[in-house]
């Protein structure tokens, strides 16, 4: 078992990472679409600019422990609240994580720090997982996400503004398989015309 | 696979099949309804099995070792192939920590422009 996600889970294989992949924000049947506000987020700030509004948004993508193959989705929100300070939360769907708060939120020249915590089967209860970001030339939030095996980049883009529906990922209809497979079988012939990928993996 | 395949490739000639089953021998159905969100994409198509046949089934055109399952294997067929009888043999097998060659470790990135590649018909 390793320490390199929020559940103390790896973030494997399985489907989070995969499938998941991620899930989100420009997939078809999405309740957001990618916001067009990305250049006006990307704006270099000032060295010492602490201003934390231009990292307010609704954030989606993945943390990257193995690039393409084993990637953590997540949704972060980032507001600021009516004293200036920035506030936020974090989804994770594959860890049942929705609107978790963020905690000790801060901006520095160019960079924002924020953090959550949660029980991990490795590190206990309560332990910490921090993002340490910034914005790229794309308007991109990227940086790393600290964990104690060591630091993962994370990029997430800006598919809204704070406050905006977040992304639903509907649920599919699922079939039985009789043991086997024939049904497989006949979807994938009846598919002929088309690429197949067939994809064997564990729900969990 | 929904982030890095299918919002990428706006193409109504690719289609998956999802085998959800019992790697870990606890998943139970509910678990799999649950993870059909992770690729909701309508081209997708997501199926449960309770046991482990048809992973046994695709175990040896995975290339993996007898005895193994093709649990967390991925694969990708291009237009014109049928199945007749066992499975076919794919043109892209990777993975996910099975004895294979790490060559084949699954990278979305690759899959996704052998996906392009398949329907280009290359």
């Amino acid at each position: 078992m390793t320490d390199r996600d929020p559940s103390g889970r790896t973030p494997s294989p399985s489907l989070a990472a995969l499938l998941a992949a991620a899930l989100l924000a420009v997939a078809a049947g999405c309740a957001t679409a990618p916001s067009p506000e990305r250049d006006a987020a990307a704006a270099a700030p000032e060295p010492g600019d602490t201003d934390p509004r231009r990292f307010a948004g609704l954030w989606d993508g993945a943390i990257h422990y193995v690039p393409g193959s084993a990637e953590l989705e997540a949704t972060v929100e980032l507001g600021v609240d009516a004293e200036g300070r920035l506030a936020g939360t974090i989804d994770m769907p594959p860890f049942d994580m929705l609107y978790h708060p963020l905690e000790d939120l801060r901006v520095e020249g160019a960079q924002v720090f924020f953090s959550y915590r949660r029980d991990s089967e490795v590190r206990g209860p309560n332990a910490l997982f921090a993002f340490e970001g910034r914005l790229d030339e794309d308007g991109d939030l990227v940086g790393e996400f600290l964990e104690s095996r060591g630091r993962i980049p994370f990029r997430f883009e800006r598919i809204g503004d704070p406050g905006d529906p977040r992304p639903v990922l509907e649920r599919r209809p699922l079939a039985d398989l009789s043991p086997e497979g024939g049904e497989l079988v006949q979807a994938f012939n009846e598919d002929e015309d088309k690429a197949r990928l067939v994809l064997l993996l564990s729900p969990t | 696979m929904q982030r890095h395949v299918f919002q990428r490739i706006d193409d109504e000639r690719l289609t998956a099949y999802v085998v959800w089953g019992p790697m870990l021998d606890e998943e139970t159905r509910p678990d799999a309804v649950e993870a059909t969100r992770y690729l909701e994409d309508p081209r997708s198509r997501h199926f449960w099995t309770d046991a482990d046949r048809v992973a046994e089934r695709f175990r040896e055109v995975t290339g993996l070792p007898e005895g193994e399952l093709a649990w967390d294997t991925f694969l990708l067929y291009p237009p014109g192939v049928t199945w007749n009888g066992e499975p076919p043999e794919p043109a892209v097998v990777m993975h996910v920590d099975k004895p294979l060659p790490d060559e084949q470790k699954l990278d979305a990135h690759a899959l996704r422009e052998r996906v392009r590649e398949a329907l280009a018909g290359e």
